[in-house]
């Protein structure tokens, strides 16, 4: 089984400074791989890096096939195309990744219809519309012909973060970047997204890539889990072997972290 | 006699649509409160109308007895120094181009409060755990943790009796969560705090009390020990059941 995304020895630099060191991890399809640090850690570089979006600054060692295709040797032109079909990335915050000026109708169409020109199909309006609103109703948004014709700051920050995973759905991707997707959200919002998340992983067979700070968050979502710190991976494993015994003294200090306050909620302290 | 009393507190921006609705609680001195609830119940404005940024349109404000009048300007002063804010991100609430100790010395100047400032300084820094030489330096220079920190040291420089806290600690990591957490735990030996938050795991960790907001109505009230043990409203039951645990 070919790798959907395969990093070896991957660095990242900011001129002298190293800021993502020798990482390497490989995503079968259909597999769910959370990667949990703190802010700096590298998570989101490293993400960034496998789809070949780091800013021009920065510059990158190692090397990274996207379903396949070595990323750093392809043109934009062709990394863009690879980018919808291979991977689709769905950011923190939905209301600066969506397009405040555009009705969310049209920019859920905008990668359908550049997913039916790759692929050939006739580009038929009122088929990109039809399935705009099946893609509406799979993320479970209410009244998806309303939401169609609003514009972002019209709706919630939950609906908000639907329409912006049925716009990673359009691509039809094989691997789902999910990048703190649910940190800007209330808790009882976090928890219908996740479940979402984890349901549509399931139905559209993609492989997921969730990054998080939040440890709890990823051991719920993922069946191998990475922790990143200062650039590196420290450890690596499935969620239960991190959570029970974790080996590096930073791991364990995020376990130790979070047991802290799952345990206030449990009265323990 | 409370430190807070909050009797009705009714708040909207327009007349058929009220943020907050007949709200009611009170704050014991050295008792923790946590304002727990999500986008849009309230829980913000309450901490407003609290620090007299907002005027109530119904309802009163008691502060140790005294009526808060955000206009009785001599009270507003010596309130203001009784009661200081700590807000979510320590990004934006610190001023970028002012030194550390500026930025701590400003409620004391801001409030003709007569004491030492340099003195002052020194001990708000020491108590949040921050070095001496931390003064003469600027807010990038800090982690998100250690300017929530400066945050802190601003706040509990005029030697407030009440701190209210926004979200505080909900922008920052994991681990400097629990940090700053037992940080105000320590300072809510002489002071109280009122925490803001959507994140019932830190208030559970902090509060000896809770009051849960939903759509500008308290649901629930109490104990937080008794609270989360056993949730009698279904949107406390809700909350506490989205929470992500790590035994899952």
């Amino acid at each position: 089984m070919s790798a959907v995304l395969k990093i070896e020895n991957l660095c990242v630099h900011a001129g002298n400074q190293q800021l993502v060191s020798d990482v390497s991890f490989a995503i079968n399809p259909g597999e769910r791989w959370g990667l949990i640090g703190e802010s700096g850690s590298g998570k989101s570089l490293t993400a960034m890096a496998s789809i070949g979006l780091l800013p021009s600054a920065l510059s990158a060692s190692g090397t990274i096939e996207l379903d396949g295709q070595p990323v750093h040797a392809l043109s934009e032109r062709a990394l863009s195309r690879l980018r919808g079909d291979a991977a689709a990335v769905v950011f923190q915050e939905p209301l600066t990744a969506l397009d405040p000026l555009m009705r969310l109708g049209k920019q859920t169409a905008e990668p359908i219809r550049r997913r039916m020109y790759r692929r050939g199909e006739p580009l038929d309006r009122k088929s990109i519309q039809r399935e705009v609103i099946a893609l509406f109703e799979r993320v479970a948004l209410p009244e998806p012909e309303r939401i169609a014709r609003a514009y972002p700051h019209e709706i919630s920050g939950g609906q908000r973060q639907r329409v912006a995973i049925a716009m990673a759905l359009a691509c039809k991707p094989k691997l789902l970047i999910a990048d703190e997707p649910t940190t800007a959200l209330d808790v009882t919002t976090q928890a219908e997204i996740l479940d979402l998340l984890g349901k549509l992983v399931s139905e559209f067979g993609m492989a997921l890539l969730f990054i998080s700070h939040d440890l709890p968050v990823v051991a719920n979502v993922a069946d191998t889990v990475i922790v990143m710190r200062e650039g590196a991976v420290v450890e690596r494993g499935t969620p239960r072997s991190v959570l029970t015994a974790p080996q590096h003294d930073y791991t364990k200090l995020l376990v130790a972290a979070a047991a802290k306050f799952d345990d206030a909620l449990a009265g323990r302290t | 006699m409370n430190l807070l009393d909050v009797e009705n507190l009714a708040f909207g921006y327009a007349k058929d649509r009220q943020i907050l609705k007949e709200v009611s609680f009170a704050v014991q001195r050295g008792v923790n409160v946590g304002l727990v609830g999500e986008s849009g119940s309230g829980k913000s404005t309450i901490l407003r109308l609290l620090l007299g940024l907002e005027r109530a349109q119904g309802g009163q404000i008691r502060f140790s007895g005294q009526v808060v009048d955000p206009k009785d300007r001599n009270f507003m002063r010596a309130y203001r120094k009784s009661v200081q804010p700590v807000f979510q991100d320590p990004y934006s609430s610190l001023d970028p181009r002012q030194r550390v100790d500026a930025i701590i010395s400003e409620p004391l100047r801001s409030l003709k409060v007569d004491v030492d400032h340099s003195r002052a300084v020194d001990a708000a820094l020491e108590a949040v755990g921050l070095p001496r030489d931390a003064q003469k330096r600027y807010p990038h220079e800090f982690s998100g943790g250690q300017r929530q920190r400066i945050a802190i040291a601003r706040a509990i420089v005029s030697r407030p009796d009440l701190l209210l806290a926004d979200e505080a600690v909900s922008a920052l990591d994991l681990s400097t969560r629990v940090r700053i957490v037992d940080l105000f735990k320590r300072l809510s030996e002489t002071l109280t705090v009122v925490l803001v938050s959507h994140d019932l795991g830190v208030v559970a960790a902090l509060c000896e009390e809770i009051i849960i907001l939903e759509r500008g109505t308290i649901v629930e009230q109490g104990k937080t020990r008794e609270i989360l043990a056993a949730p009698r409203h279904p949107y406390t039951q809700r909350l506490l059941n989205s929470i992500p645990r790590l035994k899952a």
